[in-house]
């Protein structure tokens, strides 16, 4: 594997614990309908209906028909409007999954051999939603062949659900997840991405990989973001200008999820949520079905009022809208961050123990490692770049996004190309370190969908 | 110090848009930013940005400069101030005024420059010059490319060439000999017509003329020369402070060390008597400051570490050569311009060929 540069470590007040709780069984649940990837917008049950665990609700035409399946059974009703399925008078379930309906699942095609029975079941069973593709970040098609196949254990943007914590008691669903993985491919590795730490659970985990052939381990720094599917692809040789065709990938959910359909036929009704951030007062993991409310799991970790929530980390997150109501099935963490800003007095000036940034500048550099409250402030004020290279001292993706941003001021696109914004894996470090506060991120995003654009047509005339 | 907040919040809608003092907001912002941080906030990700601002980047750099400028003020005398003074004042007008006509924010970087140029002037040159100088580098230099972070050259550096190039005579006279004892020349103001404190020359000055001064004064600081200078270790205090924030690059600092001392060591080697040792010329003039002050600014020396190693070595060759070969006394000025100009050449080349590396990745 290739040398993995830049990335930057921050660490956040607000971690949450290892352990995961079990809030009480909620009474209405609300499904979001649109995700970060996807957009259930096919709706296949009817109003005031009942339907039981596992029932598909709707799919997503756009991506190979992936289902939205319901965590629990209840009376549903549709809410168009704000965009999301409410299950009422939710039926408790008393042993896990034992009232799942099986019956109603649609009978794999005749045609397919035994892997595509497989593929088939995942899709329909909705572990398939787990996968995307390295070059595109997208689903993955179901019957087609990987070249390779990255699974990440780890998770290091602040704050996603740990795949420590997944772990922890699901170490044999894991490996037999991994099992479950082998048929799906053709003497295509496997790449088990790997913190280069050695915990206990770490030890044991490798102990347990060390039997599989077909699996090849992947150790990787902790740091941000070098979890990233794309880097990870990109540093393991896997794809390149002229083949970014099918690398899979998957996260220990992922794997678990596998596990779950495969051995036990049953459906991942329950998500691990992770809420944390400097706005929480009991930053914790919560195990809930798809469509918990999102307000109650929020007033269990004690988050502060009028504070943004995030679904994902501080870095890629995107706001939580107000409208909606349930936790959706693609979310892996909640981060609160207070919008509160205190203006201080010469703050410039001040040596700074607290604040750490990534040129010591601050007399935090003098401390060891600690954890950082931080807010959603500027924390500056915007000005002209000053060339001093730290965007593209913690680029992971090794372009300089300074260059971009000059041409982009100088509105230069033909020579754009040239600096590949088309590599940029999104981490938003970038702007993160940048000390004219120059929002570099979106620059770039939006660079690459004007390029994309162009080079659409010219594609469809060929 | 809510109390001052508050009434700052209260006068902000007048400086606003369709405010009666409108034309002043820029003046105003900056007053406000520069009291209290500002109350801007993330409106998309990434969420939490990094503390770093450009106040404190700049501020750091005047922080290192706190040593170097206590040194002038002991070996030169309190006319030192008046020189910071007049630089800060017509410096910061001309800053001012620029900002309020293009309706734009008023700039951190003049902070740094108005302290950097007064720092590589003589310290007897009078005042009028100085403001002179100032101004052709704040506007020459820096706001007629679009103000700090455009600008092509070191604005002090800008500002001290126009002198020199100007008033020859008053730029290469005029030189104090340094104060000594406890006190130094910190009670005293010495000016142009302090005749018993006036030096003919600095150590590169008797260079010209055949005389070799010795080295440690050059380190110590009591030598003649530009203000702040004379004095190697508070330079290096400063600077290695700079260099650990890494608010400058050692990279640069090192190059310009590096390949001036490998140059004047060449120079040495093959001519021992016509050429001085190469370690009295790091420490001679302005090389160590123009080394970790001035050839170390960010905007205009090269972003890529690659670009810095070549950056720093035209400036060290240059100044050797300038000093050994030339008329001028004094070349870090001068190489540092030249430096500049191949800078943005320098990180284009470099970027090229990183790109090229990059090529095949997806």
């Amino acid at each position: 594997m290739k040398r993995l540069k830049g990335g930057f470590d921050i660490r956040i007040v607000g971690r949450p614990s290892a352990i995961v709780q079990t809030p009480p069984e909620p009474s209405t649940l609300f499904i979001p309908l649109r995700t970060r990837r996807f957009h259930f917008s096919e709706i296949v049950v009817q109003d005031n209906t009942d339907v039981t665990q596992g029932t598909i609700l709707a799919c997503d035409p756009k991506q190979f028909n992936v289902p939205l399946l319901a965590s629990r059974g209840g009376t549903i009703h549709l809410d168009r409007t704000l965009g999301q399925i409410v299950i009422d008078k939710v039926k408790p379930v008393s042993a896990a999954g034992s009232n799942q309906q099986t019956s109603s699942w649609p009978h794999a095609p005749s045609n397919l051999d035994s892997s595509g029975q497989v593929r088939f079941k995942l899709l329909k069973m909705g572990a398939w939603q787990y996968f995307k593709d390295a070059a595109t970040g997208l689903l993955p098609d179901p019957m087609a062949i990987p070249s390779a196949l990255i699974v990440s254990t780890i998770t290091i943007e602040p704050f996603s659900v740990r795949g420590d914590v997944l772990l922890k008691e699901k170490l044999a669903s894991f490996t037999r997840g991994l099992e479950h993985l082998q048929p799906l491919l053709e003497y295509q590795p496997i790449f088990l991405v790997f913190p280069k730490i050695t915990t206990e659970l770490a030890l044991k985990i490798k102990e347990t990989i060390r039997g599989f052939a077909w699996i090849k381990l992947v150790e990787i720094p902790v740091t941000y973001p070098f979890d990233d599917f794309r880097l990870l692809a990109r540093k393991l040789g896997l794809i390149s200008k002229s083949n970014k065709d099918n690398v899979w990938t998957l996260r220990t959910e992922g794997v678990l999820a596998i596990d779950s359909v495969l051995t036990n036929s049953q459906i991942v009704a329950e998500k691990v949520v992770a809420i944390g951030g400097p706005a929480v007062k009991k930053p914790a993991h919560f195990k809930v079905p798809v469509g918990y409310p999102l307000a109650e799991l929020l007033h269990m970790a004690e988050c502060e009022t009028g504070s943004r929530y995030l679904n994902g980390g501080v870095f890629s997150g995107a706001i939580i809208s107000e409208l909606q109501k349930g936790i959706d099935c693609e979310c892996g963490g909640i981060t609160v961050l207070s919008e509160q800003v205190n203006r201080s007095f010469l703050k410039f000036v001040t040596p700074g123990f607290d604040r750490r940034s990534f040129a010591p500048a601050f007399a935090s550099a003098l401390r060891p490692a600690f954890s950082e409250k931080v807010d959603t402030a500027l924390c500056g004020e915007g000005r002209a770049c000053v060339n001093c290279g730290f965007c593209s001292k913690v680029c992971p993706a090794e372009i300089v996004p300074s260059a971009i941003h000059k041409l982009v001021y100088q509105s230069n696109m033909d020579e754009l190309e040239f600096y590949r914004p088309d590599l940029c894996v999104d981490c938003g470090l970038c702007s993160y370190v940048c000390p004219s506060k120059i929002n570099l991120y979106s620059e770039i995003a939006a660079v690459k969908m004007k390029l994309r654009e162009e080079l659409t047509p010219e594609k469809a005339g060929h | 110090m809510t109390w001052l907040l508050k009434i700052l919040e209260k006068m902000q809608p007048h400086f606003g848009p369709k405010g009666k003092a409108e034309r002043f907001g820029p003046l105003f912002e900056a007053a406000e930013n520069f009291l209290f941080s500002t109350s801007e906030r993330t409106k998309s990700a990434p969420h939490v940005r990094d503390p770093l601002d450009l106040k404190r980047f700049m501020s750091l750099v005047i922080v290192a400069m706190i040593p170097c400028t206590l040194a002038g003020f002991y070996f030169f005398g309190l006319r030192v101030f008046s020189v910071i003074i007049v630089s800060y004042a017509i410096g910061g007008i001309a800053e001012v005024v620029f900002a309020v006509i293009r309706k734009e924010k008023i700039n951190e970087g003049f902070l740094v420059t108005g302290l950097i140029y007064p720092l590589i002037l003589p310290p007897t040159l009078p005042l009028w010059m100085v403001g002179l100088g100032v101004l052709f580098g704040v506007i020459m230099g820096k706001e007629l490319f679009g103000g700090t972070g455009r600008n092509l050259f070191n604005p002090a550096v800008a500002g001290r060439c126009f002198l020199a190039v100007s008033y020859p005579v008053a730029m290469s006279s005029g030189w104090i000999v340094p104060g000594s004892g406890l006190a130094g020349r910190l009670t005293e103001y010495v000016s142009a017509n302090s005749l018993d404190a006036i030096s003919k020359a600095t150590p590169l000055g008797l260079l010209k003329q055949g005389i070799h001064t010795d080295i440690l004064p050059l380190f110590m600081g009591n030598v003649s020369g530009c203000i702040g200078e004379t004095s190697g270790i508070a330079i290096v205090a400063g600077g290695l402070f700079l260099l650990m924030t890494r608010i400058a690059s050692w990279r640069t600092v090192a190059s310009v060390l590096v390949s001036a001392f490998v140059m004047a060591g060449i120079l040495h080697y093959v001519n021992p008597t016509l050429f001085v040792p190469a370690l009295w010329h790091i420490g001679a003039g302005g090389l160590l400051f123009g080394a970790f002050f001035m050839a170390t600014d960010p905007v205009t020396s090269p972003a890529t570490n690659t670009g810095k190693w070549f950056y720093g070595a035209i400036i060290g060759v240059v100044t050797i050569l300038i000093r050994n070969f030339s008329g001028y006394v004094e070349g870090v000025m001068f190489a540092i311009l030249l430096g500049n100009i191949a800078s943005p050449l320098i990180d284009e080349i470099v970027y090229k060929i990183q790109m090229k590396r990059l090529e095949n990745e997806a």
